[in-house]
C-alpha cells in the first residue's frame, strides 16, 4: 500500500527534471539529430579553423625561417598596419574591388532584369543565356578575359582599333590607368547575373494592380520605375548587396587568374596578399593576421552597409 | 607540444587560411591512396640495397609529384609509368601534375597535413628542405650494392641538390638560363651570333632587329618569377647575384637595371603582363628575336611552331659590363622522395629506375641537357628524333650549343633563402622603372629596401 502511495505522490525536482527532457527529447530529438551533421561540420570546419587563424596570427610563424613558432602578441599586427608599405594600398585596392565590383553589377542587373522581365520573343532563351558566365568557372572566365585583355593579340583592341576608338595597343592589364576598370569589368560580368536573377525574382513579386493603377494616375515610365519598382525591390537588393559584398571580397580567384595580384602588389587585395603570405612566402604567421584582419574588415564593412540600407526595409 | 600534436594544428591552420582564401576546395588529386604494401620492405632492403626485397611481390600506390606541364613531359611521365608497371606490377604511379609554380605551394600544404606524397622533381631544394619535408638521401647512395654512384654525375648538378652536407635530390638534368637568339631574324638584322659578346652587343642586336611589328627582345614581366629569373639569368654575366644588395655590388645592380632600360624600347608593350606562355608564343611566331630562358626551350615552342627551333640558338647572356665572363647558372632537375614518406624502399627504387639510361635519355632528348654522365649522347639524340621529329635538326644544334656553353660557360647557380618574396619587390620596380615611374637609381633603393627586408626577416 505504502509503496502504491508512494508512485502515486508527486515527482521530486529530479524525476520531474527527468521527465521534462524526455519530453523534450521526444518532442524536438529528431530535430536536433537531423541538424547534429551540420552543426558537428560548422564547428569542426568554421569555427575551429577561424579560432586557429586568430590564436596564430599571435605568433611569428614562418615555416621557411627555421625559428620555429614562437608567441609574437600582436607583433604581426603592429607589423602590418604600421610598417607595412604595402598593406594600406592593398587595403584600398580591396575596397575598390568590393564596392567597385557591387556597384557595376547592380547597374548592370537591374535593367538587364527590366528588360527579361518583359514579354520578350524567346525570353527564356535570353534569361539562360543570360546565366552563362555566372555558371562558368571563375578561372577559365579568367583565363579567357586575359586573352581578351592581351595587349598583343587581345580582342578588345583589335575590335576598338577596327571601330577606330583607338590606334594603338592598349596594355589594360599593365596599365595603371586601365587595370583596375578592366578588372572590375570582367567582375562584373562574372557577377551580374546572379543579381538579375534575384532582381527578377523580386520583380516578380511586385503587384502589377500598383504599377497599372500609377499608369492610370499618369506616372511616366521612369516614375514609376524610381516611385514604386525600387523601393519595391529594396529588401531583395539589400540582401543581395550584402551577398556581393562578402562573395566580391573573397572572389580572390579572378584577380589572380587575370594579373596575379601584381604587378608587385598593386593589383592585390587581402585575400590574394594574405594567400600569397601563406602559401608562396610560408609565413603562416602574418598570413593568419592578414586573414583575421580581412575578416574584422568585411565584418565592419557589413555592418555599415546593414546600418545605411538595412532600415525601413518593410 | 608533440610532434603529432603540432603537425594537427599547422595542418588545421594551413587548413583554415586556405579556407579562409577561397572556402572549401575539393582535392582530387591527392585522393587515398591504398599503401598495401611496402613497409615490410623497409626494414630489409635498408641493409642490403633493396636486393633481398622480391620485387614483383611489393605492392604500393606511388605519389609522384610532376611539374612537366608541356606535352613531351607529360607523355615521358606516361611512358615511365606503364615502363614500371610492366616492370612492378603491383605497384601503381599516381602523377600529380602541377606547374612548377603552383608545386611548392601544394607540397607545403600537403606536408604540414601529414598528407605526404611518395616522389617529386626538384629544382631548387632550399624551401622543401627547410620545411623539413625532404628525405637525405646520402645514407642510400653509400649503401653497398646501390647501381647510382655520385660520381655518376656532371660536376656542379650535385651540389645544387644538396644543403649543409646533405643530398636531397637526384640529378637528372643540367638546367640553365641562357639567352636564345632567332638567329634567322638576327642574320637579317646584319649580325651574327658570334657578335653578341656584351650587353651592348645585345642592345644593338635588339635596336636592329625592332622594325616591322617585330620586336628584338622579349623579358615576361607579368608573372614574378619570370620577372626575377630574367635579370637574375643577365646578372651572372655581370659577376653579380640578385639578391646582393651590398654597397660593393651597387655599381654592378644599377648597370643591370640600366641594361633592362636600354632594352625597353625594342620590347612589345604587352611584356608588361607577360608570363612565360605569352613569352615562348611571341618568340615562337617570329615576334620577338631574343628571349631569356633555358633548357627547357624546345619542350615549351615545339607544339607552337616546330620550325623556330630550326632558327634558334642559344648563348650563355652575354658579358655586362663589370662581368669577367659570360656565364650561365647551371641548376639541375632532379628526383627526391620525402622523410615522411611511407613507401621510401619503392622511393628509392623508382628514383633509380627515373635515373636510368632509358629514361633519362628520354628526359633529355625531351628536355635537352643530362645531368647524368653515362647517358648517351647518340641514345638522346635518336630520342629526340621521335620527340621532334619536325625539328630535329634544330634541336640537335641546340643540344651542341647547350653543351658547349655548359662547359664553358657554366657556373652553379646560387639558391637564394626568402627569393619568391624577393621576385615581387624586384617585379615590383622593373615594371616601375621600365614604365618610366622612376630612375635607375630610385629602382635599385627600392629594391635594396625591400630585399635587405626580407633578408632581415629570415635571418
Amino acid at each position: 500500500m505504502s509503496d502504491l502511495l508512494e508512485l502515486r505522490r508527486p515527482s521530486s525536482p529530479l524525476i520531474r527534471r527527468r521527465g521534462r527532457a524526455s519530453a523534450f527529447l521526444k518532442e524536438f530529438g529528431f530535430g536536433y539529430v537531423l541538424l547534429a551533421p551540420v552543426v558537428l561540420y560548422i564547428v569542426a570546419f568554421q569555427f575551429y579553423p577561424l579560432a586557429e587563424t586568430i590564436r596564430l596570427s599571435l605568433f611569428d610563424y614562418s615555416l621557411i625561417s627555421g625559428r620555429g613558432m614562437s608567441f609574437n602578441g600582436f607583433g604581426n599586427y603592429k607589423e602590418l598596419l604600421l610598417n607595412d608599405s604595402n598593406f594600406w594600398s592593398i587595403f584600398w585596392n580591396s575596397l575598390v574591388w568590393v564596392l567597385g565590383s557591387t556597384v557595376l553589377q547592380f547597374a548592370i542587373a537591374i535593367p538587364a532584369a527590366l528588360v527579361l522581365f518583359n514579354k520578350i520573343r524567346l525570353r527564356g532563351l535570353w534569361r539562360g543565356l543570360m546565366m552563362v558566365p555566372w555558371v562558368s568557372p571563375v578561372v577559365i572566365i579568367g583565363i579567357v578575359w586575359k586573352w581578351i585583355y592581351d595587349g598583343h593579340y587581345g580582342l578588345f583592341n583589335h575590335y576598338l582599333k577596327a571601330l577606330g576608338i583607338i590606334s594603338e595597343n592598349i596594355v589594360w592589364l599593365g596599365d595603371e590607368k586601365w587595370v583596375w576598370p578592366a578588372l572590375l569589368l570582367t567582375s562584373a560580368w562574372k557577377g551580374f547575373p546572379y543579381i538579375t536573377l534575384m532582381m527578377l525574382s523580386g520583380l516578380t513579386g511586385i503587384s502589377r494592380e500598383m504599377i497599372e493603377a500609377a499608369h492610370m494616375d499618369g506616372a511616366s515610365a521612369w516614375q514609376r520605375f524610381v516611385r514604386i519598382t525600387l523601393p519595391m525591390l529594396k529588401p531583395i537588393m539589400y540582401a543581395t548587396g550584402l551577398v556581393s559584398i562578402v562573395s566580391s571580397w573573397t572572389k580572390f580567384e579572378m584577380i589572380w587568374a587575370l594579373t596575379n595580384g601584381g604587378p608587385g602588389y598593386s593589383t592585390s587585395i587581402l585575400p590574394t596578399y594574405l594567400y600569397t603570405n601563406s602559401f608562396v612566402y610560408f609565413d603562416l604567421g602574418r598570413g593568419s593576421a592578414i586573414a583575421t584582419l580581412s575578416m574584422a574588415i568585411v565584418l565592419i564593412l557589413v555592418g555599415v552597409y546593414a546600418r545605411t540600407f538595412g532600415r525601413n526595409l518593410e | 607540444m608533440s610532434r603529432g600534436k603540432k603537425r594537427f594544428a599547422i595542418g588545421t591552420a594551413l587548413m583554415a587560411l586556405a579556407l579562409a582564401v577561397s572556402g572549401c576546395g575539393s582535392s582530387g588529386e591527392s585522393g587515398n591512396a591504398n599503401r598495401a604494401s611496402g613497409g615490410s620492405a623497409e626494414a630489409s632492403a635498408a641493409a642490403t640495397g633493396g636486393d633481398a626485397i622480391d620485387w614483383s611481390t611489393v605492392k604500393a600506390d606511388i605519389r609522384f609529384v610532376y611539374p612537366g606541364t608541356s606535352e613531351a613531359e607529360k607523355e615521358l611521365a606516361e611512358q615511365f609509368k606503364a615502363r614500371m608497371k610492366e616492370k612492378y606490377p603491383n605497384i601503381n604511379i599516381e602523377y600529380m601534375y602541377l606547374s612548377w609554380t603552383d608545386m611548392e605551394k601544394k607540397l607545403s600544404v600537403m606536408l604540414n597535413s601529414g598528407d605526404v606524397p611518395d616522389l617529386t622533381q626538384t629544382q631548387d631544394v632550399t624551401n622543401l628542405v627547410r620545411l623539413n619535408g625532404l628525405e637525405d638521401l646520402n645514407p642510400y647512395f653509400e649503401r653497398e650494392g646501390e647501381t647510382l654512384k655520385k660520381e655518376d654525375f656532371l660536376p656542379g648538378t650535385m651540389e645544387y641538390a644538396q644543403e649543409d652536407g646533405k643530398l636531397y635530390a637526384v640529378p637528372n638534368l643540367a638546367n640553365s638560363f641562357t639567352l636564345i637568339v632567332n638567329e634567322k631574324m638576327l642574320n637579317e638584322a646584319g649580325m651574327k651570333l658570334e657578335e653578341l659578346q656584351t650587353w651592348e652587343d645585345v642592345e644593338r642586336a635588339a635596336a636592329a632587329m625592332t622594325k616591322d611589328g617585330k620586336y628584338g627582345f622579349g623579358y615576361p614581366l607579368g608573372t614574378a618569377r619570370f620577372a626575377f629569373r630574367v635579370p637574375f639569368t643577365a646578372a651572372y654575366s655581370n659577376d653579380l647575384l640578385l639578391s646582393d644588395t651590398s654597397e660593393g655590388s651597387k655599381s654592378k645592380y644599377l648597370e643591370t637595371l640600366q641594361h633592362f632600360k636600354n632594352l625597353e624600347a625594342y620590347q612589345p608593350k604587352a611584356h608588361l603582363t607577360w608570363g612565360y606562355p605569352e613569352m615562348f608564343r611571341a618568340y615562337s611566331n617570329g615576334e620577338v628575336g631574343m628571349i631569356a630562358a633555358g633548357t627547357f626551350f624546345t619542350a615549351n615552342v615545339y607544339s607552337i611552331n616546330p620550325d623556330i627551333v630550326n632558327v634558334s640558338r642559344t648563348i650563355a647572356y652575354p658579358k655586362g659590363p663589370s662581368g669577367t665572363a659570360a656565364k650561365a647558372p647551371v641548376s639541375n632537375v632532379g628526383i627526391a622522395m620525402f622523410k615522411d614518406g611511407k613507401n621510401k624502399e619503392i622511393a628509392w627504387r623508382l628514383m633509380q629506375e627515373w635515373s636510368s639510361q632509358e629514361f633519362n635519355s628520354t628526359m633529355a632528348a625531351v628536355v635537352n641537357v643530362t645531368a647524368i654522365k653515362s647517358t648517351s649522347l647518340d641514345e638522346i639524340i635518336s630520342k629526340a628524333e621521335k620527340a621532334y621529329p619536325k625539328a630535329i635538326e634544330g634541336h640537335k644544334t641546340l643540344l651542341n650549343d647547350f653543351s658547349k656553353l655548359l662547359g664553358e660557360s657554366g657556373v652553379p647557380m646560387d639558391k637564394i633563402p626568402g627569393q619568391s618574396e624577393m621576385e615581387v619587390v624586384v617585379q615590383e620596380q622593373m615594371v616601375k622603372l621600365l614604365t618610366d615611374k622612376e630612375t635607375v637609381e630610385e629602382a635599385y633603393a627600392n629594391i635594396k629596401e625591400g630585399i635587405d627586408k626580407i633578408k632581415a626577416k629570415l635571418e
